[in-house]
C-alpha cells in the first residue's frame, strides 16, 4: 500500500470517527412531572445517570453570497477546573428529506478543542454570536440510545453568567432521544428502534419528529 | 323581564324575618321562557306560543316513515281496492285479532331474573341520591332552604311553651340528641359492613384463591420482570441490565392455576402455588457449566469421554412435572440454563477466533490448551428438569470464577457519555477524553484504549495462574516439611486472579540475633514462577517444580553460608573467602566458605551443596603452600551428623569454639 493510499485509509477512518449520522427525536415535559419521567427512565434505562451543566453558543459566519455557516460551541458551565477550557465544536447538517423515516436524521461533525481564549479565536474567524443558552440536566443511556433531559436558561445580559442574571426559558424540560451511527450505516432500523423506545415514554412525553426546516 | 307564565305566591313587600311574617316565602318561576317571535316598534314583545300536546303529537307523527312500516304493497290511499282485496281474508283477520286478545289476556308478567332485587335497590338509591343532590344544590345556591343541626337551638323567642324551650336549649338535651343521631348513623354503617361481609364470605374459597394469586404475583414482580401484554401476563428470564433488557428467548407465560387443577394435583392448597408458569421448551432443563483442568495423556477418552444414555434423559420433557414445580424453583433453573448457554456461546465464539492456542469443540465440551500437557476443559451438561439438586463437578474455584467474570462483564457499562454530553457515546476510557486537547497520537490512543480481553482469554490466564499457585504452595509446604534448618516461613502478600506474590523468610532458631534472616519473594503469574531476592536477582523457574525446589535450596544454602560466616566472625575467625556463586563438579550451584581461626592455626573449608547437609573440612593452617607436604595439605572431613549440637548454627558454633586455639 502506497503512502497516498495509507493516507486515504487514515482519512476515511477519521471521517468515520468524526462524521456521524444522528437520529434524534424531541419532546418536552413540565417540571412538575419530571419526577415521573425520571422514575420511568430509571426503570427502562441503564443503571445510573450523569448530571451535567453546560453552556452552548451558536455562531454564524454571515456572507452575502453563500448561506450562513453555523457552528455550535459548548463547554462545561461554571466549573473552575481545566475542563471548562475544553470546547466542543459541532456542525449540524441539513436533515435527510425522508418523509417515511419516523425520526430526524442529520449529519453531525464533532470535534473537541482546548483554549483559554476561545472567544478571541472565534472572533478572528469572523463568526458572530446568534444565541446562547445554558443547559442543566441529566443524561441516561439505554444501549446506544442517549436520553438527555435538560432545562434551558438564558442570560439577561450577554456576557454575564452570574446566577442572578440567568432566567429560565420555560417551565418545561427538553427531552432529547438520540442515537449516533456511522455515516455509511443504514439508518432505517435504528430510526425504528428509536421510535419504538420513545413509545415507552408515552404518555409522559410524546416525542415527535420536529420538521424544523420546513418554513 | 318577567316570565309570562311565572307568578309570585305569598310574597311580602316587607320581606322575611319580620315579626308578623308567619308564612313561608316561596317564589315560583318557570324554568323555561317563551321564545320571542318579534318585538314591535312600540317595544311590545310577541311570544311564540308553544305547541300543545296534540300539536306536538302531530308533529312527531309526521316524522314517521309509514311506508317502511306497512310495506310498499299496502294501499291505504285507495280503500275500495284495498277492501276488495282484503274481503276474503276478513274472517281470518278477525279470528287472528281474537286470538291475540286471548293471548294478551293470558300473558304472564315476565320473569324478573336474579338481578331484579339489585336493580330495584339501585334504582331506589339513585332516586335518593338525586333528591339529596337537588337538596344540596338548592342549599348551596339559594336561600330557600337552610340546614339545621341535630337539636338545634331554637331562636324564636316567642315560643309558646317557655319550659320546652329551656329544656331544648339545655346542654344535656343537646348531647343526648346528638348521641342518638350519631348512633343511628353508626347503625347504618354497621349494617352495611355486616351485609358486605356476608356477601364476601359466601364465596370464601374463590376469594382466597384470588388474594393468593395477587400476593404471589406481587412476590414474583419483586424477583422477575413481569408485564401485562393484552389479556395475558408474561415474564422475562433475561438478566441483562445494560441495553435492551427483555430477552425474547426467556419469555414465560404466567397463568392462574384453576381450582380443578389444584384438586387434581392431590396437594393441599397451601403446598401448591396459585401461579403457574410455562417456561420455554429449550430452557426446560437443568444445566451445569463446569471448568476443570485435565492432563492430556494422549488418549481421546480422557479428554472426550463417551456419554452414557442416561445423560440424554433431559431431552424427554415432562410438561406435567414442570407445571407441578413451584415457580420459584422452575424459573431459577430455567434462568440458570439460559445463563449457562450464554456463557458457553461466548466461549465458543472466542474459541473459534483464538490465536496461538489450540481449541477443540465437541458436543458441549470446549478444550483449550493451557501449557505443557495441560488442557482447560469447559463442559456444558444438561440434566432433567426436576426438583433434585445436581452434584457439582469440576474445579469449584474456576467454575465460580467463570460465573463471576461473566457477571462482571454484564455489570460493566459498555458505553458512556463523554465529558460533554452532546458528543457521541464512547467505549473509550475517561483518560482518553482529553486525547484531542492533549494531542495524543494515534499510537498513544491505541495503547491507552482498554480492549476487551474476552472471557476465554481471561479464563486461560486465570487457570494457568491457578495451577502454578497450587504448585508453588505444594513446593513451599514440601520444603517446609523436609528441611527444618534453616526454617522456612512464607505467607502470601498479594493475591489476585492473575498475579500472586509470596514472601519467604529463612531463619535459624536461637541464632536470629547473630545470623539474622534472609527474605526473598516468589512471584507467580499466569505462565511462570520467579524467585526474587532483595538484592534484585531474579531466578526464573518457569513452570518447573524442580527448578523452584532448586531455587529454594540455593536460597537456603546462601543463608546457611551467611549464618556460618557471621558465627565465625563472632568468635574472631577470619573469612578468607565466601563464594555464593561457586559451583560443584556437575555445574550445580554450591556456595563455599573458607575460614581461619584468630591465631592462624586451623583453617575450615565448608561447602553448602543444595538440598544436602554442609560438608566441612579442617586442616592446619599452612603459611606457605609451596613448603607444605601433600599430607599437610590434606583436609580432614568432618561428619556433620556427628558434630555436637542439634542445629546447624550450634554445630558450627561448637566447632569454631573447639578450634579457636
Amino acid at each position: 500500500m502506497s503512502d497516498e493510499e495509507k493516507g486515504d485509509a487514515n482519512n476515511e477512518y477519521l471521517a468515520q470517527i468524526y462524521q456521524r449520522k444522528e437520529c434524534i427525536l424531541w419532546g418536552s415535559i413540565y417540571a412538575t412531572n419530571l419526577i415521573d419521567l425520571e422514575n420511568r427512565l430509571a426503570g427502562i434505562c441503564d443503571p445510573g445517570c450523569t448530571p451535567f451543566h453546560e453552556h452552548e453558543m451558536s455562531f454564524s459566519l454571515k456572507t452575502t453570497q453563500t448561506p450562513d455557516v453555523t457552528l455550535r460551541l459548548r463547554r462545561k458551565f461554571h466549573t473552575e477546573t481545566t475542563s471548562s477550557n475544553q470546547w466542543r465544536f459541532r456542525y449540524v447538517g441539513r436533515p435527510e428529506p425522508d418523509p417515511n423515516c419516523p425520526v430526524v436524521v442529520r449529519k453531525v461533525i464533532d470535534s473537541v478543542a482546548h483554549s483559554q481564549n476561545m472567544m478571541e479565536f472565534v472572533k478572528t474567524l469572523g463568526l458572530r454570536l446568534d444565541y446562547e443558552y445554558m443547559a442543566k440536566g441529566k443524561v441516561w443511556t439505554c444501549g446506544a440510545i442517549k436520553i438527555v433531559v435538560s432545562s434551558l436558561k438564558r442570560t439577561k445580559q450577554p456576557g454575564k453568567y452570574e446566577v442572578e442574571n440567568l432566567e429560565k426559558m420555560s417551565d418545561s424540560y427538553l427531552i432529547e432521544l438520540s442515537v449516533t451511527i456511522n455515516d455509511s450505516v443504514d439508518y432505517h432500523p435504528i430510526a425504528k428502534q428509536l421510535k419504538a423506545f420513545s413509545s415507552q415514554l408515552s404518555p409522559l412525553v410524546e416525542l415527535q419528529k420536529v420538521e424544523y426546516w420546513v418554513k | 323581564m318577567a316570565a309570562p307564565s311565572g307568578s309570585t305566591v305569598g310574597s311580602n313587600s316587607d320581606g322575611p324575618g319580620t315579626s308578623y311574617d308567619r308564612g313561608v316565602p316561596l317564589n315560583l318561576a318557570s324554568y323555561h321562557e317563551w321564545e320571542i317571535s318579534e318585538i314591535g316598534y312600540d317595544g311590545t314583545e310577541k311570544f311564540k306560543i308553544p305547541h300543545g300536546y296534540q300539536e306536538h303529537i302531530g308533529a312527531l307523527a309526521r316524522k314517521i316513515d309509514w311506508m317502511s312500516l306497512i310495506g310498499e304493497e299496502a294501499r291505504h290511499d285507495n280503500l275500495v281496492i284495498h277492501n276488495e282485496k282484503e274481503k276474503g281474508t276478513e274472517t281470518a283477520a278477525v279470528d287472528a285479532i281474537e286470538e291475540t286478545k286471548k293471548k294478551s289476556d293470558e300473558r304472564t308478567p315476565p320473569e324478573a331474573g336474579p338481578w331484579h332485587v339489585v336493580a330495584k335497590h339501585l334504582h331506589a338509591s339513585l332516586q335518593e341520591l338525586t333528591v339529596l343532590l337537588d337538596d344540596l344544590a338548592i342549599l348551596r345556591t339559594t336561600d330557600y332552604l337552610k340546614p339545621m343541626r341535630v337539636a338545634d337551638r331554637l331562636q324564636d323567642a316567642n315560643m309558646a311553651n317557655e319550659v320546652t324551650a329551656m329544656v331544648q336549649n339545655s346542654k344535656a338535651f343537646q348531647w343526648s340528641s346528638k348521641r342518638k343521631a350519631l348512633n343511628e348513623a353508626a347503625n347504618v354503617f354497621e349494617t352495611a359492613i355486616k351485609t358486605r361481609n356476608n356477601q364476601l364470605g359466601s364465596d370464601d374459597a374463590s376469594r382466597r384463591n384470588k388474594d393468593r394469586f395477587f400476593s404471589e404475583l406481587r412476590r414474583m414482580r419483586e424477583l422477575w420482570r413481569v408485564r401485562k401484554n393484552g389479556e395475558s401476563i408474561i415474564g422475562d428470564l433475561g438478566y441483562k441490565i445494560f441495553g435492551i433488557k427483555s430477552d425474547p428467548r426467556g419469555v414465560f407465560h404466567i397463568t392462574r392455576r384453576s381450582a380443578d387443577q389444584m384438586k387434581a394435583s392431590g396437594k393441599g392448597e397451601e403446598e401448591l402455588n396459585v401461579l403457574q408458569v410455562s417456561v420455554p421448551g429449550d430452557l426446560m432443563r437443568q444445566s451445569t457449566l463446569t471448568v476443570s483442568i485435565v492432563k492430556d495423556d494422549g488418549s481421546i477418552t480422557s479428554v472426550f469421554p463417551e456419554k452414557a444414555d442416561s445423560e440424554y434423559a433431559y431431552m424427554e420433557m415432562d410438561k406435567a412435572a414442570c407445571d407441578g414445580m413451584p415457580w420459584e424453583k422452575s424459573l431459577k433453573r430455567a434462568q440458570e440454563t439460559l445463563i449457562c448457554k450464554d456463557i458457553f456461546n461466548i466461549l465458543f465464539q472466542e474459541a473459534v477466533q483464538l490465536r496461538r492456542r489450540l481449541a477443540v469443540v465437541k458436543e458441549g465440551v470446549i478444550m483449550v490448551s493451557l501449557y505443557d500437557d495441560y488442557l482447560l476443559r469447559f463442559e456444558l451438561k444438561f440434566h432433567p428438569f426436576t426438583m433434585d439438586s445436581i452434584p457439582t463437578e469440576g474445579d469449584p474455584f474456576l467454575t465460580r470464577f467463570l460465573r463471576e467474570y461473566h457477571l462482571a462483564m454484564e455489570c460493566s457499562r459498555p458505553v458512556r457519555p463523554q465529558m460533554l454530553i452532546d458528543l457521541p457515546l464512547t467505549h473509550l476510557p475517561e483518560a482518553l477524553d482529553y486525547r484531542g486537547p492533549l494531542a495524543y497520537s494515534a499510537q498513544d490512543i491505541e495503547a491507552r484504549s482498554a480492549k476487551a480481553k474476552g472471557l476465554l482469554n481471561r479464563m486461560t490466564k486465570v487457570s494457568g495462574h491457578y495451577v502454578l499457585v497450587k504448585r508453588t504452595i505444594a513446593v513451599l509446604k514440601s520444603h517446609q516439611l523436609h528441611y527444618g534448618d534453616p526454617t522456612l516461613r512464607w505467607r502470601c502478600i498479594r493475591c489476585s486472579p492473575l498475579h500472586s506474590l509470596f514472601l519467604c523468610e529463612l531463619n535459624n532458631r536461637n541464632y536470629e540475633h547473630i545470623a539474622g534472616k534472609l527474605s526473598f519473594y516468589v512471584q507467580v503469574d499466569a505462565e511462570s514462577v520467579e524467585v526474587q531476592t532483595k538484592e534484585g536477582t531474579e531466578i526464573s523457574c518457569r513452570r518447573d517444580e524442580h527448578e523452584l525446589r532448586q531455587a529454594l535450596h540455593l536460597m537456603s544454602a546462601t543463608h546457611e553460608m551467611i549464618s556460618v560466616s557471621q558465627i565465625a566472625k563472632q568468635i574472631s575467625y577470619q573469612v578468607l573467602h565466601a563464594n555464593m556463586n561457586a559451583m560443584d563438579e556437575n555445574g550445580v550451584p554450591c556456595p563455599t566458605l573458607y575460614l581461619v581461626n584468630n591465631v592462624s592455626t586451623r583453617t575450615v573449608y565448608i561447602k553448602f551443596p543444595l538440598g544436602e547437609v554442609p560438608q566441612t573440612y579442617v586442616r592446619n593452617f599452612i603459611a606457605d603452600e609451596r613448603m607444605a607436604t601433600e599430607e599437610e595439605k590434606k583436609f580432614t572431613s568432618l561428619n556433620f551428623s556427628r558434630m555436637p549440637g542439634r542445629s546447624l548454627c550450634k554445630k558450627f558454633d561448637t566447632l569454631f569454639s573447639l578450634l579457636k586455639n
